[in-house]
């Protein structure tokens, strides 16, 4: 009940902030987070007059002063108060200076700007709340005065604060009905969200309508991330931020607009995850061994949801969806072959020059490419947002791992059954594609990301998979080991480099045929496209399925380079991250991929940095966000599209002359 | 809050202070009982006077090889190298090298390195990436180190090119397979796995349990040790039920409930240090019945403050070492981290106690090993990678710094080659101290 009542309360969150500006807004969690650390700070004092004073308010902005002290030993009421403030001033920062510009921007612009928050505010309070202080996770303890003890209700025991949770959730829920139906600011909100410019006629504001809501759902955020985390004793940068993601499956079968059917929602994710948790803890003697425990509960939920969402899309969006204005250059490569096979040619020449350290940050730029152009094609090409590229990447690693230790099965078979189980999921991924798209879609890509973790990765038949045979064709040993200065083999590099190559060659070629300008139609307007005859489902599929073959080869290349695999290799965040730097470099270019895959951590750019990661690594994710919102604001093209369209301009006016 | 969807940056956070403390425990208590911790009356004898050489504990590792008086070494270094999470997003450690640092120049200052031949380090930080840690072990290679003290390397690939270039990994923190499986790999420490085997042992025992619960984070290496638990208790013949939690965020609710459901005697608790204080907060608060043993992490004192007196009290936890007011290795430690660890920042507690084992038994394996030695160069000749693995692979019960006597023959823990002293003790939090309720346990034959 506590764990539903938390979800539908975050959810809430997220139905008042997309009424408020059409966003599904990725970082809420991290949001509530970092609102509800502020007040954990604010209260983090020793009752000793000796001892620590507390009373600190942390301030988000890097290159701002870390902490400012306003109080000794604040109450529960004044530290409440000044997070309030702080969390309505976030709010309205949030909104003001990253969405409002981004109101009427494609659906990807938004999504890599929440996602740019999520970096970058978890990053900021791993900085500033949890590094800081040197004490690691014990470093502040949540604390709000929420009655003790706990009750028995047949045979499970519910604490007594998780009945406070629901009361909350369910009196929010009341509440926001009620403001939504029967108030003039509710009215005019609902307004603004089905016709803004009907809404502008009638002289209501959208903007402040948009800085009101956002400040009551960052409070909302943070009320709910202070009640659970002190219901659970615990509190964490990433994983609290990480929450939103149930609350996502919540407030989308709410539809994103239906504060009642939000909560439901939520309570049912949560108690049906509950459920299956006992089910499967009660059931260990007949469920398979390779199911790890707690895969139902943290698959099955994403399971229905996917379905939910699915049966409310349709096959063709309405008018309304119609929104994209500015979609992100997709350059028809020039010469690619040519272009592709000049990279390479540095990269070989790099591998068998260049003393092992740099050869393995080839290595790592080189695969991390791969996975990038897999994003490349259904996201830049297509239009579709997918968070699952390293899900796919992960699961022909470990299938390719799998079969070569258990089964002996040999290179190249094992990696080519490898990348076809990718594809198949790929494929599967790529259902509900075909009835939702947008953020909806970049939602359902992240609960699949989920299920395939729980189901497959964390399964206890993969556990601690090491010492992959080493791959060798015709003869030719392909491996990556050597001992001394020979390690990290020229061989693997150039065997990686080939297959990257040929990967990047027949995707400009794709973007060159019929089978692109398909894609293309479908990415800048589906109905036309289908007008025009285009088959969208299937145009869809393919690139689903092309997206998971490519990152099936990334995914097959880091099984014969790490020496053991972990699910940790393939996580959500590191999906983020990998999304994060396409998006920078420029998601519909082949260039964009290679610009990812140089500034990948580990790879040429981390080289050429030095190769420590040091101290710089600490401020990497938060810059990392801190660009990515900047980018999404002013340069959808990322950095190489702004660098090609300078570069026109220049030629442009050269030629002029 | 259900958190199923994590969480690759925190779990490392987590589990490397966890896995950090199942191998040392080095909390000083205040009770009455004479087997709590106190500071060593050796170190109170030894504050006037200048050098600690002069000075050593009685008992301690060290007193077989301690010049008569301070010696500084000078010349060309024999190179050691260190892999470290120094920094990272997702925590980071660096107290291990600076233990590290802290050791070498007490050993270089006053023990005269090796036979007159200066240690030098060579640091590397993982940075919480696996890329890096394959790249830290090609710079290890490319330094010529002749062995690499072991840190917190949640990936542990780096590993497998040590072990390509019989480099010896010594000591550190063993979070990954490679750490306790490489054959390249000695480790003062029986993990994870260790912890669980000596806690299921004394519920049996002991606490003459009929049930146990054991709940564990998903993360593998500790889903690996849950599964060395599962076998025990089917061996004995005691029932069990295992709960699976996220590494973090956790909702400790619901799995102490599930647990609850089979009427557990006791419930052993593999969670990340986050996971902590939210185990024993939820326990007390759901008025569970069932002794809660959790891992060494959990007793570290910032741990405990933020729990609660209340809930803390009673727990028990694997401490891999006797604890004792007379411990002459412990008293030389907090000697070394007074005189020498302010240079560094170097704070006495927490996991770089660890990296104190392991700088101290390597050294020892290297005097041993130019025992003979009578210049820098014999010196340099006698210790290799090759005569450094050999060594440690012929040790026997061999006496480790303020632990359990090792021995490196592979078979100390079945699949488990590179840990060579998997034992445990436990202890109890009483009064605010904790108590030692445990002989040592050998985890080994249990299996």
């Amino acid at each position: 009940m506590g764990g539903g009542a938390a979800i539908a309360l975050l959810a809430l969150g997220l139905v008042l902030s997309f009424k408020a500006s059409g966003v599904v807004n990725l970082a809420h969690g991290a949001l509530g987070m970092y609102v509800a650390y502020v007040f954990f700070e604010l209260r983090n004092f020793e009752t000793d007059p000796a001892g620590k004073p507390g009373g600190d308010l942390v301030l988000p902005i890097l290159g701002l002063p870390a902490r400012v002290h306003l109080v000794d030993r604040p109450t529960v009421f004044t530290a409440l108060l000044v997070t309030f403030v702080v969390a309505a001033a976030l709010g309205a920062g949030v909104y003001g200076l990253v969405f409002r510009p981004l109101r009427n921007a494609p659906p990807l612009a938004r999504v890599v700007a929440s996602l740019g928050l999520f970096l970058y505010l978890s990053a900021v309070a791993k900085l500033r709340f949890v590094g800081e202080t040197g004490q690691g996770a014990a470093a502040i303890q949540p604390e709000f005065p929420l009655p003790s003890g706990a009750v028995r209700i047949g045979d499970a025991v519910v604490p007594t604060s998780n009945f406070v949770i629901a009361v909350v959730a369910l009196a929010s829920t009341v509440a926001l009905v009620c403001v939504y139906r029967f108030t003039r600011f509710g009215l005019a909100t609902r307004a603004a969200a089905e016709n803004e410019k009907g809404a502008l006629l009638t002289g209501l504001s959208p903007d402040r309508l948009g800085y009101l809501n956002w400040i009551l759902a960052t409070t909302l955020a943070g009320m709910a991330v202070i009640l659970i985390a002190t219901d659970t004793h615990g509190i964490d940068p990433t994983t609290t931020s990480l929450a939103v993601v149930p609350a996502l499956g919540a407030a989308l079968l709410g539809g994103l607009s239906s504060f009642g059917a939000t909560a439901a929602a939520g309570l049912a994710i949560g108690m049906s995850q509950s459920t299956l948790t006992t089910f499967q803890s009660n059931n260990q003697s007949w469920l398979p061994d390779w199911l790890s425990g707690g895969a139902l509960a943290g698959a099955l939920p994403v399971v229905v949801i996917l379905i939910a969402i699915s049966l409310q899309g349709s096959t063709l969006p309405t008018r309304a969806t119609l929104l994209d204005r500015r979609l992100p250059r997709a350059p028809e490569p020039k010469h690619p072959v040519l272009a592709c096979c000049a990279v390479a040619t540095v990269a070989a020449v790099g591998l068998l020059t260049l003393d092992a350290q740099w050869r393995l940050a080839i290595i790592v730029s080189t695969i991390a490419t791969v996975i990038a152009l897999s994003t490349v094609v259904v996201t830049g090409f297509v239009g579709q947002i997918s968070l699952a590229q390293n899900a796919f990447a992960g699961l022909a690693a470990f299938t390719t791992a799998k079969l070569a230790t258990t089964y002996d099965i040999a290179f190249p078979i094992a990696p080519i059954l490898g990348i076809a189980a990718a594809v198949v999921v790929g494929v599967v991924t790529g259902i509900p594609a075909v009835r939702v798209r947008g953020l909806t879609l970049a939602v359902a890509t992240i609960g699949i990301a989920v299920a395939v973790e729980n189901l497959v990765f964390n399964s206890p038949a993969l556990l601690g998979i090491s010492h992959i045979p080493r791959p060798e064709l015709f003869g030719i040993d392909l491996g990556l080991r050597d001992v001394g200065d020979k390690n990290f083999r020229p061989a693997f590099g150039l065997f990686a480099l080939a297959l990257v190559t040929a990967s990047a060659i027949i995707v400009a070629n794709l973007r060159r045929s019929a089978t692109g300008m398909r894609w293309l139609a479908v990415r800048s307007n589906e109905r036309a496209a289908a007008a025009a005859g285009i088959n969208v489902a299937s145009m869809k599929a393919s690139a689903f399925a092309t997206s998971a073959f490519l990152a099936g080869v990334g995914g097959v290349l880091l099984a014969y380079e790490l020496s053991s695999l972990s699910t940790d290799n393939f996580s959500i965040i590191a999906a983020l991250a990998s999304v994060a730097l396409v998006y920078l470099g420029g998601i519909a270019s082949i260039g964009g991929a290679l610009f990812a895959g140089i500034l990948a951590t580990g790879g040429v750019l981390t080289k050429l940095n030095g190769g420590a990661a040091g101290g710089a690594s600490q401020y990497q994710f938060a810059v990392s966000g801190l660009v990515l919102i900047i980018v999404a604001i002013f340069s959808p093209d990322g950095i190489t599209g702004a660098a090609s369209s300078a570069m026109r301009r220049v030629v442009d006016k050269v030629r002029s002359r | 809050m259900q958190n199923r969807h994590s969480r690759a940056l925190a779990v490392c956070a987590s589990l490397v202070v966890f896995l950090a403390a199942c191998s040392e425990e080095t909390t000083t208590g205040s009770g009455s009982d004479a087997s709590t911790t106190t500071a060593p009356k050796v170190v109170r004898e030894c504050s006037e006077v200048d050098t600690i050489v002069e000075c050593l504990p009685d008992g301690s590792l060290l007193v077989d090889y301690a010049p008569d008086i301070a010696t500084e070494a000078t010349g060309e270094a024999l190179k050691i190298g260190t892999i470290n999470q120094d920094t990272g997003a997702a925590g980071a450690f660096p107290e291990l090298t600076v233990a590290d640092k802290v050791a070498f120049d007490f050993l270089n200052q006053e023990f005269g390195g090796v036979n007159g031949v200066p240690l030098e380090l060579i640091t590397c930080d993982t940075a919480f990436d696996p890329q890096k840690s394959l790249s830290c072990a090609q710079q290890m290679v490319d330094e010529d180190v002749v062995a690499v003290i072991g840190g917190i390397d949640i990936w542990g690939d780096g590993i497998q090119v040590l072990e390509d270039n019989g480099i010896p990994y010594i000591g550190g923190i063993p979070v990954s397979f490679n750490a306790a499986r490489s054959s390249v790999s000695f480790q003062f420490s029986g993990g994870i796995w260790g912890a669980v085997l000596g806690e299921a042992n004394y519920a049996v025992e002991v606490l003459d349990a009929k049930s146990v619960a054991i709940i564990h984070a998903q993360f593998p290496p500790i889903a690996d040790a849950a599964e060395y638990g599962k076998r025990y208790l089917e061996s004995v013949g005691v029932e069990y039920k295992v709960i699976t939690v996220p590494p973090i965020g956790a909702d400790m609710v619901a799995a102490m409930n599930q647990a609850a459901e089979s009427d557990p005697d006791a419930i052993i608790a593999l969670t990340a240090d986050s996971g902590c204080v939210p185990t024993m907060q939820t326990a007390k608060q759901l008025g569970l019945d069932a002794t809660l043993l959790l891992t060494g992490a959990c007793a570290a004192p910032k741990i405990i403050d933020s729990a609660g007196d209340d809930a803390v009290e009673g727990r028990i936890f694997n401490l891999e070492a006797e604890l004792s007011d007379t411990n002459p290795d412990s008293a030389l430690y907090q000697a070394i981290a007074e005189k020498y660890g302010p240079k560094h920042n170097f704070e006495q507690q927490g996991a770089g106690t660890v990296s104190f084992r392991s700088v101290m038994n390597m050294y020892t394996i290297l005097r041993d090993l130019s025992a003979d030695a009578t210049n820098p160069d014999d010196v340099r000749a006698a210790i290799s990678r090759e005569s450094i693995l050999e060594a440690f692979r012929a040790t026997v019960d061999r006496p480790s710094f303020f632990g359990h006597p090792y021995t490196c023959d592979g078979n100390q823990l079945v699949d488990l080659p590179a840990l060579c002293a998997p034992q445990q003790t436990l202890g109890q939090l009483s009064d605010g101290a904790v108590i030692q309720v445990s002989d040592w346990i050998d985890v080994g034959a249990l299996l």
